[in-house]
């Protein structure tokens, strides 16, 4: 597998896969246009990451995202945890926010109450 | 014309209005427009919080214009430009910023979209957080380009009850003007 960099936009938030560390990171702000294209290669890739075994580490750096990143978001965290519950995969989601930051704090808490065997972490920036 | 446009201005100012576009929105266009309120409204002293909510509720509801305004270009491969207008303001007998945005619609949809909107207002803030979560589980309104949750999200992060209003275009039968009104 590829590392795969991607900048950060106005609109889109700076990406990471890095398969050596097994990581996905995702930083900064989210509400593209067209939300599922631009997620579309990030959620391929990590659908092959989860094919791999070892520990998956996903820190999300989210600032602001619209309802439609909210939903990619979703689909990325039930593929996590389908290959934890199904496959016995070790995953850790770190859900960093800015300590004023309601919103994003609000929505970790929403991911929390979904997936509630799942290692989401909240954590103050 | 040129006569009208300091009328138009005033008419604009006297309704609290700090921000607005007509025409042909964009992705571009959007972002830029929430990028320079965020600055404005952070220098003239308006709470973080505030203006987080403000900036919210106003990429939903010009997404909204993008991905539904019946009058949409398709600039490059799935690059769009819809026609709408925005509004943002500041009332200061409510002492409430707003968010207004409007675009035409088929009259077809009205019916649904009319009922959607009264289903959402009859709901408390924890009913719509379920709804919000049921929709994003079952992926139920999800299509080509959104998820179909910005009207649920526009009503969890509204202070007020989603105010919308339908006109009749002229010379069209087919189409109305769907306007919605938000409130922080």
């Amino acid at each position: 597998m590829e590392k795969i960099e991607i900048v950060a936009t106005e609109y889109t938030p700076y990406i990471n896969l890095d398969p050596e560390s097994r990581l996905v990171e995702i930083k900064g702000e989210s509400f593209p246009e067209n939300t599922f294209e631009f997620y579309t290669p990030i959620l391929k890739w990590l659908k092959e990451l989860l094919n791999s075994s070892g520990k998956v580490t996903i820190n999300m750096e989210i600032v602001y995202f619209n309802s439609s990143s909210s939903q990619v978001f979703f689909n990325l965290f039930d593929q996590i945890n389908d290959s934890v519950e199904e496959n016995g995969l070790e995953a850790e989601i770190n859900w960093i926010y800015e300590e004023d930051n309601e919103s994003v704090l609000e929505a970790g808490e929403d991911f929390i109450e979904e997936y509630e065997t799942l290692n989401f972490n909240l954590i103050i920036k | 014309m040129l006569n009208d446009i300091y009328g138009i201005k005033n008419n604009l100012s006297k309704k609290g209005i700090l921000f607005t576009f007509s025409g042909y929105i964009s992705q571009p266009i959007l972002s830029g427009l929430v990028k320079s309120m965020q600055l404005k409204l952070s220098d003239i002293g308006v709470d973080t919080k505030i203006i987080r909510v403000i900036f919210e509720l106003s990429v939903e509801v010009m997404q909204n214009i993008l991905n539904y305004s019946s009058d949409t270009i398709e600039v490059t491969n799935s690059r769009y430009e819809s026609s709408g207008i925005v509004l943002i303001g500041y009332n200061s007998e409510s002492k409430n910023y707003f968010i207004i945005g409007g675009n035409t619609i088929s009259s077809d949809d009205r019916e649904g979209l009319e009922a959607y909107i009264l289903d959402l207002n009859s709901k408390t803030k924890a009913e719509l957080k379920d709804l919000y979560k049921e929709r994003r589980r079952s992926r139920s309104n999800n299509h080509d380009r959104g998820a179909g949750l910005g009207l649920i999200d526009m009503a969890r992060k509204s202070s007020q009850p989603i105010e919308y209003n339908f006109n009749n275009i002229e010379d069209s039968e087919n189409l109305l003007f769907f306007s919605i009104k938000l409130t922080v």
